[in-house]
């Protein structure tokens, strides 16, 4: 209990900060991969970069993955081709640069963008846009079963890149495109403490860039 | 505005779960919902297949909602 005449530090009169609210951590960088490489080269063989600390590396879980035009992509097309890191963080925040083209059908499998919480093919989150539906996506795949838990209308352009943002917070998933746009979703249980993200597409004419964590 | 909407789950061409509501929306620009019932993906029952979005959309999204029977407009504002 302090004394009545004690003034508690960083508190003049009723209560009102006097020296301005802290400033925010700076996020640290765990994963920042720009993709730049030799035409073609597999990501399975491929080292992240600029940042990678602690050191890990992509896995092709579905699809063949390959750098082209210092972008990622999927050499045939296939649905839900999903690869994967681990930054060893469940919470954080995940960004990438998303360009989805000729999607063919509004649906999960045909939809391109970053993977969250992976646990194995049938089990993760995915940030999604579909430039059939014109639409922004989380979405939940359960045991193989899709479902769309949040969604925006967007104007999406074929082959356009979109700042896709999602953010991960126990369970709640918040995502924005371009800085706006935000969805989020907050009963998120699945694989909460899942540490495994990553990426997801169908089509070689998507590509996703500059795939980065944060924290 | 902003309202909190009853609808079915219908499936697409790939058996993904959707909210029959997207039928609407696809008219429309602007939106954007979040599901809060926040029932499991393995719970999604057929018998009721109901399940509760809020949804964030103009005036004439959410007339037309009003005006289609499948749905059930819980509570609306203007927020």
């Amino acid at each position: 209990m302090p004394h009545p005449h004690t003034r508690l530090r960083g508190y003049a009169g009723r209560g009102m900060p006097t020296g301005g609210a802290a400033a925010p951590p700076m996020p640290v960088t765990i994963i920042e991969d720009t993709f730049t490489d030799a035409n073609a080269t597999s990501l399975d063989a491929h080292t992240i970069a600029p940042t990678n600390t602690p050191p890990t590396s992509w896995t092709e879980q579905n699809g063949n993955w390959e750098v082209d035009s210092n972008k990622a992509r999927v050499n045939a097309n296939a649905d839900n081709s999903v690869a994967t890191c681990n930054p060893g963080v469940a919470d954080c925040q995940i960004s990438a640069l998303v360009a989805d083209t000729n999607a063919a059908s509004d649906t999960f499998a045909r939809s391109t963008g970053i993977v969250a919480r992976y646990s194995d093919t049938s089990n993760y989150w995915a940030i999604t846009i579909n430039d059939v539906g014109n639409k922004f996506y989380i979405y939940e795949l359960n045991a193989g079963s899709s479902t769309a838990r949040a969604s925006a209308a967007v104007d999406i352009g074929t082959g356009t890149q979109y700042a896709m943002v999602a953010t991960l917070s126990g369970q709640t998933i918040t995502a924005t495109l371009d800085g706006a746009n935000q969805i989020q979703y907050t009963s998120a249980a699945l694989n909460e403490t899942a540490t495994v993200h990553g990426m997801k597409t169908r089509l070689t004419t998507s590509n996703i860039d500059n795939f980065k964590v944060e924290t | 505005m902003r309202a909190q909407i009853l609808t079915p789950w219908t499936q697409d061409e790939d058996g993904g779960n959707h909210p029959l509501l997207n039928e609407v929306l696809a008219n429309h620009k602007g939106w954007s919902w979040t599901d809060v019932t926040g029932q499991p993906t393995t719970n999604l029952t057929p018998d009721p297949n109901l399940y509760v979005i809020e949804l964030t959309c103009d005036a004439e999204t959410l007339a037309a909602i009003e005006a289609d029977r499948r749905f059930y407009v819980i509570w609306s504002d203007n927020a």
